[in-house]
Parts: C-alpha cells; sequence; structure tokens
C-alpha cells in the first residue's frame, strides 16, 4: 500500500536519507531500525512530507504522497504519531481526540468509545489537562488523536521513548492489537529486537542508506546485523 | 475608598483583559510580540468616533462597524507585512510590528488631530451605592457588561467551535496541529480577525470610559504586555486573568503610591514574574 522508491530527503541543504527504498502491505507491521542518526526519523518523516524531499517517489495507495497536502493524506487514511510533542498539552484529552477528527466533517464521537476501550485508562481523564497526564497516558492520547479517523496506515516514531519500562511493553502490545483490527504499521524504534520480533519485516538502516532488509525474524538471526546493530 | 479603586480596577482590567487575549494568541500563534496592538487598539477607537460622532449612527452600530473595520486592518496587517516576513525572524516580524505601530498612529494623528476627542460631551452624573462608598457611572456599568459579554463569547468560541479549539491547538504546538490537518493559514486569519474585534472592543471601552488620544494605545501596551506574561504567553485564559490583576493592581497601588507611577506596577509584576514564574501562570512550561 505504501511504496518509496529512491528517496532523498533531509533538511534545507543537508541531505540525510540517500536514496531509500521501503515498501508496506496491507496488514504488515513494518519496523525501521538502526543506530542514532542513522536518518529513521527522517525517512518517516519524508512520509508526510515534514521534511523537505530532494528526490525520489512516494506513492501510497495509487497518490503521489509528496504532492498532497496533509488533510488529503488524513482523510486517505494515513496517520502520524510524531516521537515527541505529540499531544496538544493545555487541551482536555477530549479535545485532543476531537482534534484528530479535524478534517472530518462529522464528529466521530462513537470512534472514542473504541479508543477508550483500547485505552481504558483514558477514560477518568477525558476532561482532564493531556498536559498533565504520566507519559504513559500521553503515549495513549497521542496514539488516540491518531486513531480517530480510521487510519489504514500507521505511522509511528519511536513509540516508546522516553517511557518507564512498564509502559514500554504496555505501548507495543497495543501496536500488536491495533495491527490486529486491521491497520498497517510503520514504526522506527530504538528498542529494535522487541520491535523486530513483532514485526512482519524491518529494515536496518546507517548513515542513511538502507543495509539490510528481511523478515523481523530474519534480521534478529542475521549474525551480521546482531553484532553491528543489536548489541550482539 | 478601597472599594472605589477595586471597581475602577476591575474596569481597567476587562479592557485591558480585551486587548490581551488578542496579543496573547498571536504570540501564541505566531510566536512574536505584535507591537501595533496598542496602536491598533487606538484605531479601532478612533473608527468608533468616526461612525459615531462624525457619521451619526448609533453606538452599537458604530462599535459593531468600527470593530469589524479594525478586524480587516489586522487582516491586511498580516497579509501585507507579516506573512512574508515570518519566513524570516521572529525578531524582524516583531521590529516591523513597530513599525505598524507608528504608522498607525500618525494615521491617527493626520486624521483626527493631536486634541482629545469624546464621544459625548453631557457630563454623566455618578450612580451613588453603598451609602456612598462607591460611585459608578452609567458609562462603566456599560463598559463592564460588554467587556463581560465579551469575554464569555470567547470563551464559548475558543471552547466550543473547531475554529476555536484548532487557535488553541495551533497555540499549543503548532507542527502538531499541521500533522493533524488543520489549515493552518485559515485559523491565522481567523485569529488576526478575533484580535482586531477584541483589540477595537477593548480602545472603544477606554476612550468610552475617559477620552480618545492617538496615544491612547501605545499607553497601555506594556500592561497589555504585563497581562499576557503574567497569564502566560499563548493562553488565552491566563491573559483575561492577568488583565484583571493588572488593572486591579494598577488601581489599588495609588492607595500607598503616587497615581503618576501607576505604568511602573504593570512592569515590576511583568519583570517579578519573569523571574520567578516565565511560563506565567496559565502558560505551558517553558
Amino acid at each position: 500500500m505504501l511504496r518509496i522508491n529512491e528517496i532523498y530527503a533531509g533538511y534545507g541543504e543537508i541531505e540525510i536519507i540517500h536514496g531509500i527504498s521501503l515498501n508496506v502491505e496491507q496488514g504488515e507491521i513494518v519496523s525501521i531500525v538502526g543506530p542514532n542518526g542513522s536518518g529513521k526519523s527522517t525517512l518517516l518523516k519524508s512520509i508526510f512530507s515534514l521534511v523537505d524531499i530532494m528526490g525520489g517517489e512516494i506513492n501510497y495507495l495509487g497518490s503521489d504522497l509528496t504532492a498532497t497536502a496533509t488533510d488529503q493524506m488524513i482523510k486517505k487514511g494515513l496517520s502520524f504519531v510524531p516521537q515527541t510533542d505529540n499531544i496538544f498539552p493545555t487541551l482536555t484529552v477530549e479535545e485532543n481526540l476531537e482534534l484528530g477528527a479535524y478534517v472530518s466533517t462529522k464528529k466521530l464521537s462513537d470512534r472514542f468509545d473504541l479508543i477508550y476501550n483500547l485505552f481504558p485508562p483514558l477514560i477518568e481523564k477525558r476532561k482532564k489537562k493531556a498536559g498533565t497526564l504520566s507519559g504513559g497516558q500521553r503515549q495513549m492520547v497521542a496514539f488516540g488523536r491518531a486513531l480517530v479517523m480510521e487510519p489504514k496506515l500507521l505511522l509511528l516514531d519511536e513509540p516508546t521513548a522516553g517511557l518507564a519500562p512498564m509502559f514500554i511493553d504496555l505501548i507495543l502490545e497495543k501496536v500488536e492489537e491495533i495491527n490486529k483490527t486491521g491497520v498497517s504499521i510503520l514504526m522506527v524504534e530504538q528498542n529494535a529486537k522487541k520491535a523486530l520480533a513483532m514485526s512482519d519485516r524491518g529494515y536496518v538502516l546507517a548513515a542513511g542508506e538502507k543495509k539490510y532488509e528481511d523478515s523481523g525474524r530474519g534480521l534478529l538471526e542475521n549474525k551480521e546485523v546482531a553484532q553491528l546493530f543489536l548489541g550482539g | 475608598m478601597v472599594l472605589q479603586l477595586f471597581l475602577n480596577g476591575v474596569i481597567l482590567g476587562s479592557i485591558i483583559a480585551l486587548g490581551a487575549i488578542g496579543l496573547s494568541l498571536i504570540y501564541g500563534i505566531l510566536k512574536f510580540g505584535h507591537f501595533a496592538h496598542g496602536d491598533l487598539m487606538t484605531l479601532g477607537a478612533y473608527f468608533a468616533f468616526l461612525f459615531k460622532v462624525q457619521l451619526g449612527l448609533p453606538f452599537w452600530l458604530a462599535f459593531v462597524l468600527a470593530a469589524l473595520l479594525t478586524a480587516g486592518t489586522a487582516i491586511l496587517l498580516n497579509l501585507i507585512l507579516y506573512r512574508h516576513l515570518k519566513k524570516r525572524d521572529s525578531v524582524i516580524v516583531m521590529i516591523s510590528s513597530v513599525g505598524a505601530a507608528l504608522i498607525i498612529r500618525n494615521l491617527v494623528l493626520l486624521f483626527w488631530g493631536p486634541q482629545n476627542q469624546f464621544y459625548e460631551k453631557a457630563i454623566q452624573m455618578p450612580i451613588v451605592l453603598a451609602g456612598g462608598l462607591l460611585r459608578i457611572k452609567e458609562n462603566q456599568i456599560i463598559i463592564l457588561v460588554l467587556a463581560l459579554t465579551l469575554v464569555i463569547a470567547v470563551h464559548l468560541f475558543l471552547s466550543k467551535t473547531k475554529m476555536g479549539k484548532a487557535m488553541r491547538a495551533m497555540s499549543d504546538n503548532i507542527d502538531l496541529a499541521q500533522i493533524t490537518g488543520i489549515n493552518t493559514e485559515k485559523v491565522i486569519i481567523w485569529t488576526w480577525a478575533m484580535s482586531g474585534v477584541l483589540t477595537a472592543a477593548a480602545g472603544i471601552l477606554l476612550a468610552f470610559d475617559t477620552h480618545l488620544t492617538p496615544v491612547m494605545g501605545w499607553n497601555l501596551l506594556l500592561p497589555l504586555f504585563a497581562a499576557v506574561i503574567l497569564g502566560g504567553i499563548g493562553s488565552p485564559y491566563g491573559a483575561m486573568f492577568g488583565g484583571l490583576v493588572i488593572g486591579i493592581s494598577q488601581e489599588m497601588s495609588t492607595l500607598i503610591i503616587s497615581a503618576a507611577y501607576k505604568p511602573a506596577v504593570a512592569f515590576t509584576i511583568m519583570i517579578l514574574m519573569l523571574i520567578i514564574r516565565p511560563s506565567g501562570l496559565m502558560g505551558k512550561k517553558v
């Protein structure tokens, strides 16, 4: 459903991604792993046109994303959860969810119940300002906001970054749960082993280039990958 | 005496609050201090003078027309000036707003002259309340009612409408607002329109309480910024609260110090706030 072909991207004059190709098929969980500064997040952001694209193609369900406005991407079922600052802190939990449905003409209140079912701790916090929640709960709000529009493909930028260990497993479990409802997932993740273990396929990046590409299990069992990128 | 000063403070405070809401939202969304805000306030007051005194329209109609015209001016300023400079440094935008302030003030001088002007010349007898402890003019009652109505309207707009929520969202986190598909350009235009209406209302009410002079808004700019900083930059509710606190403190301070030092009170509160709690009372953490 998503095909990235030889993409070059970066910030202003600085090119960070040097010609990477990648694809995500319907129903898959795909992980992008690699050391710090390898361009994982930049690659993910390029899909949503949040960085400067210098060349290449990004095709999603038949349309060219480099020429698509953000509201249109969302309407086509693409949703992005940034790594940091991914909530509106002075707005309530409920208002955060409402803004997730901003481009929709309907209010989508029935979708809220699904999200509260997925993240029960949010129910009693719905009238609280999102900025007052714990790190794990904020992440739930961020996921919730991205899920209101019933996305077909969810882009997650390091969903467990900065979370307490107990929340890391919880959030990754939720990612699998979301995937089981038919949402394809493309995520960048620091916890490479955990991410690859739950992924259908994975990509290993280094210095803005694609080094390996295989099934999640294949990459975990690859001795070279393990030694170079997964800490032995 | 104390009660009277408190009442005067509430009147001044609600006027400051009206101006500060827009200033705070502009700071939150466009990330620059809008130094022409005070002069936009003056312009709104003079527009109302044009409609009410020079063209003889009823006060309410002059109020509405002046507010709309000021909103239009604010949108125009954004279109021809701030929008182009936004891509550069926010300091450049800020300095350009100082330029805009000078242009507006001198246009007001050119069209309406330097002398004080009045919406009405008749002398009003104050209503005496609480056994002579409190005196309030009919105009001041109208000011309080109008200011309260506008603040409630702003609250309903920000908390109930889609555009209001988008405005708060953008002030909270611009990047996420874009990712959410919010049409940021449209929100910016609405922000200028709302700020224009509110700042015109503040100017008209201030002139309604006293008189019109070309420097009335410029003189109020410092208390406006103090209110914004006290409440927390980018927080419209903080600005309302900050406006009231600044207005009341300025008036009450005359119990202890000379009235000539009123602006120093706003300045002192602003500096103390910046040292102790730079995020303001209701702002997000910096």
